[in-house]
């Protein structure tokens, strides 16, 4: 499974799952095998031994496998807990789409499980993400200028609801800085997806 | 502005390569279609036989729609300054240059620090493009950032209608376009006079892969209804947005923005589309999209050549760099990539001397550098004039073997016409240039710059147009806030 990952092929990875499940493994190990695999992968590409659409393709792969192999067996083991829980998504009236997915595999490659909400996402359902998901964080996009103000409005639409203290709210995009960030009260911003997984990690209180 | 250059065009397509891309092109749109989001462009669409389905918002578009929209489209556009003497015609070879918009920090070379660029800035950076003599048209360079988001853009052009007389060029960062055009219409003397002399012209872009934004659409019909120049063009990222491979950016490229002229040409039959992409890639390990790789200076040759086999006035991109500061790396890639742009042919060239930092910086010493940049590209692309006086036979026969030409009366007749010499660049010998103070390019740059906006005084509005277009911005400020923004 370990060389499947490391060779960003979803169809031997699916094949090597099938196999070693065949040969007894329990399904809590192959997602602790996984989990650690994706790790060396977001490594090395931390390092720049590999590229981006190669770590995309490898936390694509391992993706499928744990939801449609790993997850169903282990419905009610409870074993295995993620860092965290992430809900992401990229705001009202913005349909750049890349660097959010960017991100959110980066946090998944990490470790933590990611919701993504698609783009275009309104502060209500933001909020109504909130409400129902009970996330840790909520990582919020904007690439236009001008849709950066919808960052501000959902924070304050998690205000309004009662919600804000029970999540951490970061933002992202490429006219974002960290002074947008204090200004509208957000938890954090990363330059990058790197920085986004120390970002959370950061606010979460998790030790490398 | 460079006009039908003696040198030949730097092209990198055959006819037959051409004509793969264009069918490849074709089969895109025919066969994947691409989504609208804004409903009545779909409409639109299928009104003139796009197979449209509107519930996933995809149109896919005929081939024979495509080819009526490129035959309808303006061939030449005229695009005009405030005053005449500052029109430019888009066509042919004619090459024109204008720095960009969007940076949302200055880098000001002399401390090194960088901060967040203010709407003061925008007025700088207006007021140096308006004073360097390569530079064509004016976007504003800087976002304001010390004004609400929304009407950021109003600022923008509020800044370049103010300190210009060229033709000016924004972003409509999805803002709804007539508020643009209710303030160029205020400079022009109303919309029809705003017809006459177009001297505001808009960028928009679809999102790529093959998407139309619902702002931008809207954007591009209302400009096209307005009869104002209009840059439609995409910005795809080999490997992420695009495919790897650079043929099939470019038939992504050519798609989405051939798409964006059939919703524009059957909004208005020979709406003023400039044609074009800013095409690149995304970088593998560090996920920017890159202005400075040789990737993208290849897409702006491709894009130029494409444009111009369809007729359609074209637009690029150059003079930008991915470095952070003004170094090395930032002088290359900037002159290689307005090099580049330049030899390609394309009408508009934007970006100049705007972008560092993948599109978040701007400096002022940038632009001023590719202003000296420019003029020596203007001088190699010019080539060389053969005529019997330039050829100098007589001359050289007249001094023979052994002699000189420094006193010859051909000499001093043709040094100054035939020759060009440098306003920045640097030719002293060693020790004068010690005496001078041993000032590098960037600090001559900078003191190059300061100069210029301490003596350039643009020609301003007249008295009661100024006080028009601030009762102008101020209403489509409180429309758009809701409330009146303090000042």
């Amino acid at each position: 499974m370990r060389e499947a990952l490391h060779a960003f092929d979803q169809e031997r990875l699916v094949e090597a799952t099938e196999r070693a499940l065949e040969q007894g493994y329990s399904p809590q190990d192959l997602l602790e095998g996984l989990t650690e695999g994706l790790r060396e992968v977001g490594d090395r590409f931390e390092k720049g031994e590999l590229f981006l659409a190669e770590l995309v393709a490898a936390g694509e792969a391992a993706k499928k496998v744990i939801a449609e192999y790993l997850k169903p067996m282990l419905e009610g083991g409870g074993e295995g807990e993620p860092l965290g829980h992430i809900v992401i998504g990229t705001v009202a009236g913005d349909i750049h789409d890349i660097g959010k997915g960017i991100v959110g595999m980066m946090l998944f490659t990490a470790g933590f499980e990611v919701k993504d909400l698609g783009v275009d996402v309104p502060a209500e359902m933001f909020v109504q993400a909130v409400r129902e998901e009970k996330p840790d964080v909520i990582a919020m996009s904007a690439l236009l200028t001008t849709t950066l103000p919808m960052q501000r409005e959902t924070i304050e639409a998690l205000e309004k609801s009662g919600l804000r203290n029970t999540v951490k709210v970061i933002v992202g995009g490429s006219p974002v800085t960290s002074e947008w960030a204090d200004e509208i009260g957000a938890d954090g911003y990363a330059e990058d997806a790197v920085g986004a997984v120390k970002l959370v990690k950061e606010i979460l209180g998790i030790r490398e | 502005m460079i006009e039908n250059p003696k040198i030949g065009l730097f092209e990198i397509f055959t006819r037959d390569d051409i004509y793969r891309i264009h069918t490849a092109t074709l089969e895109v749109l025919e066969r994947t279609g691409v989504r609208v989001e804004e409903e009545s462009a779909l409409k639109l669409l299928a009104s003139i036989g796009s197979d449209v389905d509107l519930s996933r918002r995809i149109a896919k578009i005929p081939q024979n729609v495509v080819e009526e929209a490129i035959r309808n489209s303006a061939r030449t556009i005229h695009f005009a300054g405030r005053s005449r003497e500052d029109d430019i015609r888009l066509e042919g070879k004619r090459v024109n240059f204008g720095p960009g918009e969007g940076a949302t920090s200055i880098l000001d070379c002399q401390s090194g620090i960088i901060r967040p660029s203010t709407k003061d800035d925008t007025v700088k950076a207006v007021k140096l493009a308006d004073a360097l003599d390569t530079i064509d048209f004016v976007m504003p360079l800087f976002t304001a950032q010390d004004v609400p988001k929304p009407v950021m853009p109003l600022h923008d052009l509020d800044a370049a209608l103010r300190n210009t007389e060229k033709p000016v060029m924004v972003v409509d960062f999805g803002l709804e376009a007539n508020y643009l055009i209710d303030m160029a219409a205020v400079v022009a003397g109303g919309r029809e006079r705003l017809k006459e002399r177009p001297l505001l012209g808009m960028y928009s872009e679809p999102v790529s892969p093959l998407t139309h934004g619902k702002s931008h659409v809207r954007n591009l019909m209302t400009f096209a209804n307005a009869d104002l120049p209009i840059v439609y063009i995409p910005s795809p990222a080999c490997c992420s947005t695009a495919p790897a491979t650079l043929a099939g950016a470019i038939v992504q490229s050519n798609a989405e923005t051939l798409s964006g002229n059939v919703i524009a040409q059957f909004t208005r039959k020979g709406a003023k589309f400039i044609y074009g992409s800013d095409t690149s890639l995304m970088d593998q390990r560090t996920g920017v999209f890159s202005y400075g790789c040789p990737e993208w200076m290849i897409f702006n040759l491709a894009m130029a050549q494409l444009g111009r086999h369809y007729g359609l006035p074209t637009w690029s991109t150059g003079g930008c760099s991915d470095s952070k500061i003004l170094d090395g790396q930032a002088t290359f890639e900037a002159g290689l990539s307005l090099f580049i742009a330049a030899a390609s042919g394309a009408n508009l060239i934007h970006d100049v001397g705007s972008y560092l930092n993948f599109g978040l910086t701007g400096s002022l010493e940038l632009l001023t550098i590719c202003d000296e940049m420019l003029s020596m590209i203007a001088y190699i692309l010019r080539g060389v004039e053969v005529t019997d006086e330039t050829l100098a036979v007589d001359i050289i026969d007249k001094v023979g073997p052994g002699g000189h030409f420094i006193t010859q009366k051909h000499t001093l007749e043709f040094l100054k016409k035939e020759h060009w010499l440098p306003g920045l660049f640097d030719r002293q010998m060693r020790n004068n240039w010690v005496k001078s103070g041993s000032r590098d390019l960037l600090k001559r740059a900078g003191e190059k710059t300061e100069q210029i906006l301490s003596a350039h005084q643009p020609v301003p509005l007249p008295a009661d147009v100024n006080k028009e277009l601030d009762k102008t911005l101020r209403r489509s400020e409180k429309e758009i806030l809701g409330h009146q923004p303090k000042t």
